[in-house]
């Protein structure tokens, strides 16, 4: 028989998403530049491309506040077609997946003419930039190669360690400089596997009311690698 | 300085202010009471800097002054002194020593200059301030402390969450705490001026203190609040504590809306019970098993060192058999706050969080989150 174990409440926590929590560094710089400068953009669509979780969504996110933009999805791209009248702010991740598809070429080539109609902007995300997607419409596609193209790339070690401590502080919990440094010795340089090491220490930490530490991220890291 | 006091009365006074002052202080004047005589009356006051209490008492003042000595020694002189005596206390021409005298003892201590004495600035203005019957907090307090998480690093959870609420569109003062594992609620009328004050975090420290004060005050205690500080007085005292900067989680959110399994029995027989059957279980988890079915719940818990036990108790239960497990201490702890001859436990399933209340008294709520057995 496995030891009893002690369930924590998911008491949650506010991520913060504003625009200074933001860290500016190399990698997001010229996307963040782009950002700030909406809505004076030269067209009506932006796309960000960069590797996963290089941090698009936090970048995203942080637009959507500035201009209260409205997501469109696969499933909801062709009801908003339908619509006579836009959000004039519409962002659309993972774009690169619509490409391909006449259907969804379509619908997004009609989102484009709507908005530089009415004067509104799209930001688009993908992993590649437009010129790899396989558009079969070439309207779709001289439009969105003519629209303002920027990278993010990989965080770098400094982007790394603010994130992780910024991740452990939207927590209210603060973290010795030696958790910080053993987790970024051992993990995937990635946003993503920051957040999940993130919520597998303090959950872990909250059922056995332990503070955090090298041994407890160490058997986290240990029983993560078990599962795997 | 010079003023004579009632043993009795001095000791009253020190045992109210000197649990403030830390057993281990680096800064020596913090395990200083501050003593400051003047128009008949005697002000003792001690600090750790984050908590500040100041009672008066009557004394018969010669030479009016200030100086002040370590808490605990004169505490414990004090206490040592024969019931019934009048204590002479004196301070020399430069304040350096203070000479207490009670009958053929006499005691000489050292004394700390006043001026290096923290104050907490309990004289400045506090922007909410309301009236809290004094029987009503002192329900708050033991309804909810136990649940306060002793783990250091989550401070934000080191205290009682105090704030206004709305209860079925009545406007109540809610006290919260919760360790993460368990949780206890507390409602009361909203008092007059209480409507605007913030969401405010007090420290496990000085929610102990004041609960051992409330016993002694008259009816009604008034509270003060700034954004970053807590006032308690009444009678003489004054208690004036920093509050815990920090958010308290959106505790809403685990306190189940949906369960819909309803468990009815008596507290003190199911206590006795989990008391009983906890004996066996292991040290470290403390787990027992509850298996519902009809109208038996058994209690069960074994552990690899010690054996096994169960009890079976008559128990009220509207759905199907099932089986969860809790930390006995966490079910004893709930069941001790509830008076009344039954409980309502509401269930959803083994891995989701439980309600407890208790049916005769609804200003409560405890949720408890199982264990996996």
């Amino acid at each position: 028989m496995n030891r009893p174990q002690q369930l924590p409440f998911d008491l949650g926590h506010r991520e913060a998403f504003a625009r200074e929590d933001l860290w500016v560094s190399g990698a997001n710089e010229a996307a963040v530049g782009w950002l700030d400068k909406w809505p004076d953009w030269p067209a009506p669509a932006l796309v960000i491309h960069g590797p996963a979780a290089s941090g698009k969504t936090h970048l995203s996110r942080v637009w959507q506040k500035k201009s209260e933009a409205s997501d469109v999805t696969a499933e909801n791209l062709s009801s908003l077609r339908g619509l006579n009248e836009l959000p004039k702010a519409l962002i659309i991740d993972d774009a690169e997946k619509m490409a391909g598809d006449a259907q969804s070429e379509t619908a997004l080539f009609h989102l484009y003419n709507m908005q530089k109609e009415q004067g509104g902007h799209m930001l688009l995300t993908a992993l590649t930039p437009p010129r790899d997607w396989p558009f079969v419409l070439p309207d779709l596609k001289s439009r969105l190669m003519a629209a303002p193209v920027v990278a993010v790339g990989a965080p770098d070690e400094q982007l790394m360690a603010v994130v992780l401590t910024k991740l452990f502080s939207d927590r209210q919990i603060f973290v010795p400089q030696e958790v910080v440094k053993f987790i970024l010795a051992r993990i995937e340089r990635s946003f993503a596997a920051l957040r999940a090491i993130v919520d597998a220490v303090d959950r872990k930490a909250l059922a056995e009311k332990r503070p955090v530490t090298v041994p407890l991220v160490r058997e986290v890291m240990n029983a993560q690698e078990k599962l795997f | 300085m010079k003023f004579t006091i009632d043993r009795a009365d001095l000791l009253r006074s020190l045992n109210h202010v000197h649990s403030v002052v830390e057993r281990r202080n680096t800064i020596p004047i913090l395990a200083n009471v501050l003593l400051h005589a003047a128009d008949d009356s005697l002000s003792l006051t001690t600090t750790d800097m984050d908590l500040e209490i100041i009672e008066s008492v009557a004394a018969r003042v010669g030479t009016p002054g200030a100086t002040t000595v370590p808490a605990h020694t004169l505490y414990d002189i004090v206490r040592k002194l024969q019931d019934g005596s009048d204590v002479e206390i004196s301070s020399n021409a430069g304040d350096t020593t203070l000479t207490v005298k009670a009958g053929k003892s006499t005691f000489r201590l050292g004394c700390l200059p006043t001026e290096d004495f923290p104050k907490m600035g309990s004289t400045e203005n506090f922007t909410y301030n309301f009236p809290v019957p004094a029987g009503d907090l002192r329900t708050l307090i033991d309804r909810t402390r136990f649940a306060i998480s002793n783990e250091e690093t989550r401070y934000y959870l080191n205290g009682i969450y105090l704030h206004a609420a709305e209860s079925d569109g009545v406007a109540v003062l809610r006290a919260v705490a919760t360790d993460g594992h368990r949780l206890a609620r507390f409602e009361m009328p909203l008092p007059e001026g209480a409507k605007d004050m913030p969401g405010v975090i007090i420290p496990r420290k000085a929610i102990n203190e004041i609960r051992k004060l409330i016993d002694e005050a008259g009816d009604s205690i008034e509270l003060g609040l700034t954004d970053n500080k807590l006032r308690f007085s009444f009678d003489h005292v004054t208690m004036t504590t920093k509050l815990i900067d920090g958010t308290f989680p959106d505790y809403e959110r685990v306190i189940p809306k949906n369960n819909d399994k309803f468990l009815e029995l008596n507290p003190a027989i199911f206590a006795s019970a989990v008391d009983r059957v906890s004996t066996i279980s292991s040290e470290k988890s403390r787990a027992v098993k509850l298996t519902l079915g009809g109208k038996t719940m058994t209690l069960s818990a074994n552990s690899p060192d010690s054996g096994s036990a169960s009890e079976e108790i008559e128990i009220q239960f509207n759905a199907g058999p099932m089986e969860i497990g809790f930390n006995s201490a966490y079910l004893m702890d709930v069941a001790k706050q509830i008076e009344g001859e039954g409980c309502r436990m509401s269930l959803s399933d083994p891995a989701s969080p439980t309600i407890i209340q208790d049916l005769s008294d609804s200003s409560s709520l405890y949720v408890l989150m199982p264990m996996r057995v």
